[in-house]
């Protein structure tokens, strides 16, 4: 990938793509995983809770959680009672949609609704920053009616505004306004490897591999190993070691909790091309420049 | 390298048995059997389970090729939205063929009669085809034909659409023109007969744990509701099954529990609605008809396609197509277990099916003919291999699998010797791609 | 050409991740090489600068022999972004990258530029809601060119003690290598708790348990409550999403052990002190493991939703078909590590609809077509279609945002399948991405036949 030498200021997209001389492709953001449940490398969720000014969201929810200081009474209302308030609408779209389905009972049909992801949610909404959309915010206490509001969007990305409000300049770093520093990692595992066993719905495969040294079998259908499994090398025929839910964390042919919080880096192999690269081998041996390189 | 054809087909009126009753016709004589002596119900429903599949075949096939010749440099800049739609219908009604070939598939399972992947492919004055199978680009006169093909009874129109009655007249004196001056037949008599026939057949006919052979639509439709892919245990099942595919084909009954979809009759009728007249502007591309790979008889044949790349490419199509119909009979005979290459074969099945696609969009870009005029396209010759049999033993069906990938390899090789880079990036992922599958096909080969 | 100005500087890239490794030397660069389109990228070594730590002088950009994610001693090598600085020195100029020279022509030098890091960790704050529990490294504004560590300090950790979240580093500008740099070295991935009670130091083996815990003792349980909390029994509307995510005692009560790491996020910011006025900028980094899988990409990522936030929802004109490509291939490239045939049924969002909403517990796909191979291979020849320019059918099957809730046989079959969200339902792209492959498919794209001459052969 070649790195520009000269970029517009006002080509963003370019700035966004830019990885930097030296810059291997895991620093770029096109291999952080964004459908955060929690995620990997940070939580995106995370960068949507001070979207409206005055208002703090839940990163993974529509509650309102708190208020920014404000004289508000409206705002204000929104968390000093004793119920709890969700956003259901902002600028006329829709944050909550149905789910439906059939459900374990025969001819029942599910009838239940979910808050929205808010980068999808959201989308439309962000070119209206500076200006006030109207939300409406209902409670879980069904007695209590719906609260409407005009809030102030934000800018999502860091721009320098004139005093009428009007962009001068926009950079493609995400505004300060919408986070601070331990923001984005807040949500995640603690520690991280905390997210690499009993995952029940494994959402991040390219990072964070689950099937690998897959091959045919002698039927011709897959087999491989779990990435978690311990001395893969030596099982032939291979099988994979479920990390399902019900199964005791103490398999003793995983990878413990402990042996991640320990030794990951020894334990964990990297997958290249679907399979095990060899752990500590090398290819080539190259003498190393005199002079510390960190 | 020359595809092998096979000798001139027999006619079905070579068959034994098979002796048309005169007079026998659409309404009149439905009483009066089709075959003299005649066939038991059991063999007589498989005997129309195979006119519906090579029907469907057939259908598919050139609703396909009438899709790909769409399009091109000759449509002006303001009709090419249009053309496009025009395309994406078509290709829908060619899936949505598919659909119905592999419900009849599921139904021939069902009665215990053999699977056929075979196709109506010869000039054959019949009661039961539609039209004479011919693979030619859209016109005006083709669209006819697909539309009387569709259509609903006459009887019914003339109850419910009187004017849509008035309205197919000169379509249906189109299409004839476009049929030798033979009349087409509905598609949707073949399935008013089976929905009889079902009722002559015993219970026991229907076998109880064909299930376990059956195509599920989880498995096939693409997760699209639009294709019919239904199973059946009993005849009741089976009579809704043939309801259904006439139904989307015909758009006879008005059905409130279904989304509003229009059959193929409407369809097609739609298009040929807006379709120029007198070639007022050109939709399709001059691509042959009926085109054919035998350089032998160019002399006398306007149709062969003699461009020497073109020809490979239309070499390559046939081998993919005739993989793609192997896949499908492996894929639809097995009995479905989790631990078989079932879900293997119906990603192959549907592999070869964007192949196909890729590479007729590759091949109407390219000349027809080594010396001549250059608005004159290839296309896909769709022409059918000397066997659609499949080998009885398990092992042997991965081994005849092999041999279409090993086919497949040698016009690979030859065409990256003349094509240019783009499409010869293309052919070189489908050389790695048809090696790994030839590694799994090994594996089911030396287990 | 001299310059007369800097009008405005700016952080590039603005978004860099770090990964966590234990060696002392960092990761190389390397590309992406992509020689059959629908199989494996390659990695290939790619210009790597060497740095001396010492001075931060860049001694050479060279490129490596191989790719090596291991030095000699097995330990991770970590991914150590550089940030550059760029300024426009016209009012209507482009951005350049800003170097020493430019800096000279205004009679300024590199101790007019100075850089903080302001990195954090709240992961225990975010469970416990305790603002003691947030741990801050900051390193203030600095001109020189040491190394400096960034230490991260905490109310409810022991006297004296901190979590190092890494290194960052002013790199000096040379004659050989002009530009302006900054580099953030990350940590080394340790775990770090509280200190673990003599009693329960040996396990009943008698062997010392947690080694690398009992080294890294930092948080004071006498001062914080992070290693007594408990998820359960608090208000669910507080927890995170999934909830218990941190290390626990594995009872009913998943009291945390009171584990910490030393990934981070936070800001490096910059000021440029001129003449007559100060200029500033700042860009975000984040410290992560590893990618394991270095040769692909997620299907959903972080550039993905800045895409989005930057040019919205919709497409306007004709949709770049190497876009398509890639998130195509992004999606291959997650099929072929995952197991399909497990998460369809025996784990996966199955077992979490059935969990969250008591959808009929039911197999996603066709039990008997999920095989990780057959569905490998179905990825693939819709990859190969691309490439021949032709469009296979599949933007109809794609999962809308607004549908996630759909969970029906058919909803749940849409694309991408198998996966969770980040709302916790069946995983849809970002709309731009719908919208990015559904007006390719509408497109009828055609090859245009070429001029290259071809060889005559005869049959």
């Amino acid at each position: 990938m070649k790195n520009p030498k000269s970029i517009e200021p006002k080509n963003l997209t370019a700035q966004l793509h830019y990885r930097g001389a030296g810059n291997p492709p895991g620093t770029h953001p096109s291999t952080a995983i964004s459908n955060s449940f929690p995620g990997l490398e940070a939580d995106f969720r995370n960068v949507w809770t001070h979207i409206f000014e005055g208002i703090v969201f839940h990163e993974a929810s529509n509650l309102v959680i708190a208020v920014e200081e404000t004289e508000d009474a409206k705002i204000n209302r929104l968390v000093n009672s004793k119920a709890q308030y969700f956003l259901t609408k902002a600028d006329g779209k829709f944050m909550v949609v149905p789910v439906s389905g059939p459900s374990g009972r025969p001819k029942v049909p599910i009838h239940d609704s979910m808050p929205l992801e808010w980068s999808n949610a959201l989308a439309e909404i962000l070119p209206k920053a500076g200006q006030f959309v109207s939300c409406k915010f209902q409670s879980n206490d069904t007695r209590r009616k719906p609260i409407t509001i005009k809030l102030k969007v934000r800018h999502f990305f860091d721009v320098d505004l004139d005093s009428t409000g009007k962009i001068l300049n926009t950079r493609a770093v995400i505004s300060r306004h919408l986070l601070q520093p331990g923001d984005l990692t807040q949500s995640l595992c603690s520690p991280w490897q905390n997210d690499y066993r009993e995952c029940g719905c494994f959402y991040w495969a390219a990072s964070r591999p689950d099937y690998v040294n897959v091959e045919p079998d002698i039927e011709g259908k897959s087999s491989g190993n779990n990435w978690l499994e311990k001395d893969k090398k030596k099982k032939s025929p291979k099988s994979y070691i479920s990390d399902s839910q019900d199964e005791a964390s103490a398999n003793p042919q995983l990878i413990s909790y402990q042996d991640l919080f320990k030794s990951w880096e020894e334990k964990l192999s990297f997958i290249i091309e679907g399979k095990e690269e060899g752990l500590g081998k090398r290819k080539k041996t190259t003498k190393r420049k005199k002079g510390n390189n960190s | 390298m020359q595809w092998v054809l096979p000798s001139r087909p027999k006619k079905k009126s070579d068959y034994f048995a098979f002796k048309p009753t005169r007079g026998w016709k659409e309404k009149e004589d439905k009483e009066k059997p089709l075959h003299n002596p005649p066939l038991s119900p059991h063999d007589e429903a498989i005997f129309f389970l195979h006119i519906a599949s090579e029907v469907e075949h057939a259908l598919m096939v050139q609703y396909l090729y009438a899709a790909f010749s769409l399009g091109g440099a000759q449509v002006p800049p303001d009709k090419k939205e249009l053309v496009n739609e025009w395309r994406k219908t078509i290709l829908g009604i060619a899936r949505e063929e598919m659909g119905h070939l592999i419900t009849v598939q599921n139904m021939l399972h069902a009665i215990g009669g053999p699977l056929t992947f075979q196709r109506e492919d010869f000039p054959f004055d019949s009661q039961l085809y539609p039209f004479n199978f011919s693979l030619e680009k859209l016109t005006k006169k083709s669209l006819a034909k697909y539309v009387v093909a569709e259509m609903p009874s006459e009887d019914f129109l003339k109850a419910q659409l009187p004017e849509l009655l008035r309205e197919i007249q000169p379509i249906k004196e189109l299409a004839k023109k476009g049929n030798k001056r033979k009349n087409i037949n509905r598609v949707g008599v073949i399935y008013e007969k089976l929905i009889d026939l079902m009722d002559s057949l015993d219970p026991a006919d229907f076998l109880g744990d064909s299930g376990s052979f059956q195509s599920s639509h989880a498995a096939w439709g693409t997760n699209d509701s639009r294709i019919l892919i239904m199973t059946a245990t009993n005849k009741s099942e089976a009579k809704k099954a043939f309801g259904e595919i006439s139904e989307q084909g015909e758009g006879e009954t008005i059905r409130i529990d279904k989304p509003a979809s229009p059959s193929h009759f409407e369809r097609f009728l739609n298009i040929y609605r807006s379709f120029p007249e007198n070639n007022h502007w050109k939709p399709s591309k001059k691509v042959p008809t009926n085109p054919s790979t035998n350089l032998s008889t160019q002399q006398a044949d306007d149709s062969v396609i003699s461009d020497p790349e073109a020809l490979l490419w239309a070499q390559l199509s046939n081998q993919r197509y005739r993989m793609i119909l192997l896949y499908l009979s492996h894929g639809l005979q097995l009995e479905i277990k989790p631990d078989s290459l079932y879900g293997q074969l119906v990603s192959w099945s549907f592999g070869e099916m964007y192949n196909l696609r890729s590479i007729s969009d590759i091949l109407t870009t390219l000349p027809q003919l080594k010396a001549g005029p250059k608005d004159r396209f290839a296309a896909s010759p769709f022409e059918l291999p000397y066997s659609l049999n499949l080998p009885a033993r398990e092992v042997n069906k991965w081994r005849s699998h092999r041999d279409q990938l090993l086919n497949s390899k040698i016009i690979i090789e030859e065409l990256l010797e003349y094509t240019d880079e783009v499409h010869s990036v293309y052919l070189k992922a489908l050389r790695n791609s048809d090696r790994q599958a030839l590694e799994i096909i090994n594996a089911a080969i030396n287990k | 050409m001299r310059i007369k100005d800097i009008i405005e500087i700016r952080i590039l890239p603005a978004f860099a991740i770090g990964r966590l490794g234990s060696s002392p030397e960092p990761m190389d660069n390397y590309e992406w090489d992509l020689p059959d389109p629908v199989g494996y990228r390659k990695l290939v070594p790619a210009e790597t600068f060497l740095i001396d730590t010492g001075t931060g002088r860049i001694l050479s950009q060279k490129k490596p022999a191989d790719v090596r994610f291991r030095d000699a001693k097995n330990r991770i090598r970590p991914v150590s972004p550089f940030l550059e600085l760029w300024a426009r020195f016209e009012k209507r100029g482009p951005l350049t990258p800003l170097t020493i020279q430019h800096l000279k022509d205004l009679g300024l030098n590199t101790t007019s530029l100075n850089w903080r890091a302001v990195l954090g960790n709240n992961k225990a704050f975010r469970r416990t809601r305790d603002p003691n529990d947030k741990i801050l490294g900051d390193t203030g504004f600095f001109n020189d060119f040491a190394r400096k560590p960034v230490k991260g300090l905490c109310n409810n950790f022991m006297k004296g003690k901190n979590i190092p979240f890494g290194f960052v580093q002013y790199i000096k500008p040379t004659i050989s290598f002009p530009q302006i740099r900054f580099r953030f070295t990350p940590a080394a991935g340790f775990v770090y708790g509280p200190p673990i009670p003599k009693e329960l130091q040996h396990d009943s083996g008698g062997r010392i348990i947690s080694q690398v815990l009992i080294r890294k003792a930092v948080y004071d349980s006498n001062k914080g409550k992070w290693n007594h909390h408990s998820d359960m029994g608090r208000d669910p509307s507080l927890l995170t999403a999934p909830d218990t995510t941190y290390a626990n005692d594995s009872t009913k009560n998943a009291r945390s052990l009171g584990y910490l790491d030393d990934g981070c996020d936070g800001i490096v910011e910059v000021e440029l002190r001129m003449k007559n006025k100060k200029l500033s900028t700042f860009s975000r980094i984040v410290a992560g493991p590893p990618t394991f899988a270095p040769d692909g990409a997620p299907i959903r990522t972080f550039a993905d939703e800045l895409e989005q936030a930057l040019h919205g929802p919709e497409i306007s004109g004709h949709p770049d078909m190497e876009e398509v490509k890639d998130i195509i291939r992004r999606a291959l490239e997650t099929v072929r590590l995952m197991n399909t045939s497990i998460m369809n049924f025996e784990d996966g969002m199955a077992y979490m609809d059935n969990l969250g909403y008591s959808r009929a517990l039911e197999p996603i796909m066709d039990q008997n077509v999920v095989d990780n191979l057959a569905i490998r291979s179905r990825h693939e020849l819709v990859l190969l279609s691309l490439e021949s320019g032709s469009l296979a059918w599949f933007a109809r099957i794609l999962r809308d945002y607004d549908k996630v809730g759909d969970l029906s046989d058919e909803g749940r079959r849409r694309m991408p399948a198998l996966m969770r969200g980040a709302d916790g339902s069946h995983l849809a792209l970002t709309r731009r991405m719908v919208n990015k492959i559904r007006n390719a498919a509408d497109l009828f794209l055609q090859h245009q036949p070429s001029a290259v001459k071809k060889r005559n052969k005869t049959t």
